[in-house]
């Protein structure tokens, strides 16, 4: 191949036009109606392409996650500091709904592969395949833990504790494609660590001590502000502010936080 | 164990699968990473040139002449070495 131009030449030469070879490609050729010198080809596609047809063994959290890799995948125009940069965030864009249309099209056996359920062979080369373009897929021997016993025999049987056995559960169920835990950070004192399993804390998480870091960025001003506060208001203030304090404390060990009643 | 696929016939399943295995070990070994992955997105992922084209970062153009080296390298290696399974 020298030039774009030479394509429909080359494609020429090599004896096969693109309707005979896409029916190949799909295995709907078999060896005794393949093209002359093409049956034991014919015969190698339509072995390989059965993988494909275990439909229904989809996995749905396979494909989403399958999906999630492809639009995450770093575009090849990176946002640059120039002044071109508009043209070059419109290619980005393009590229990235370009991953979006690729998602759309992999409801067939690349979902399959995301799940781990293919043949052992055409497992292990969709890893390679994959793992070159830059997507992460399970090989043949990791499969993920399909079943809830397997899981909760982990979680049972596991010396890890809080995050780092949420990671370790998580990593099982998904083959490995989960990340949780791995970017974790105690950020806000002990709050972070009493949700077992989390990886990055997504929302700001109330700060214990937000008080006294006011007080001292104020001078003392904080602290008398909030004497005033409380002696205007009977007592209130105070009482409000104590009801938050365990309001705050439960937003970071539960999912749906309770409303805190101020009165 | 071996759990029937879906023709639910454990016999059936083994011979297929073997045969899957054999063509994709084939094909990983005989064609240029390339060509292998063109090869496999195409054949098991089912995937139109386009769609392939994106996967792998290439013109849909250069995606079918790889396709068609792909296949010509294969016959030329079968029709030289045999089949044997």
């Amino acid at each position: 191949m020298t030039d774009w131009n030479d394509l429909p030449d080359e494609m020429r030469r090599l004896g096969l036009d693109e309707v005979t070879l896409d029916r190949l490609l799909a295995g709907r050729i078999g060896p005794d109606d393949a093209p002359p010198g093409y049956s034991e080809v014919a015969r190698v596609l339509s072995a390989a392409a059965a993988a494909g047809e275990h439909e229904e063994l989809v996995h749905e959290a396979a494909h989403v996650a399958l999906a999630m890799e492809l639009v995450k995948q770093p575009s090849p125009a990176s946002t640059p500091s120039d002044g071109r940069s508009r043209k070059m965030r419109s290619r980005s864009r393009r590229v990235k709904v370009g991953g979006l249309v690729v998602v759309g099209a992999l409801v067939g056996s690349t979902g399959l592969a995301a799940a781990g359920v293919l043949p052992d062979a055409a497992q292990d080369a969709f890893s390679m395949v994959f793992e070159r373009v830059g997507i992460t897929v399970p090989a043949s021997d990791d499969h993920p833990a399909s079943s809830g016993e397997e899981l909760s025999g982990i979680a049972t049987t596991t010396d890890a504790t809080g995050m780092d056995k949420g990671a370790e559960i998580s990593s099982a169920a998904s083959g490995g494609m989960s990340q949780a835990g791995q970017h974790g950070s105690a950020v806000a004192g002990t709050s972070v660590e009493r949700v077992e399993g989390a990886g990055a804390a997504r929302v700001p998480v109330p700060n214990e001590g937000g008080t006294g870091t006011a007080d001292t960025a104020s001078d003392g001003a904080s602290e008398e502000g909030t004497s005033i506060a409380d002696e205007k208001s009977e007592g209130r203030s105070g009482s409000g502010s104590g009801n938050a304090s365990d309001a705050s404390s439960a937003l970071a060990v539960a999912p749906d936080p309770p409303v805190a009643q101020v009165p | 164990l071996i759990q029937a696929g879906p023709t639910g016939n454990v016999e059936e399943e083994a011979l297929s699968s073997l045969g899957t295995d054999w063509a994709v070990n084939l094909i990983t070994s005989s064609l240029s990473p390339e060509q292998a992955d063109v090869v496999l997105l195409r054949v098991i992922g089912d995937l139109d040139v386009d769609t392939v084209a994106r996967i792998v970062g290439k013109r849909p153009g250069n995606v079918r002449v790889l396709q068609h080296r792909a296949l010509r390298r294969l016959a030329r290696i079968l029709q030289r070495e045999g089949v044997t399974r």
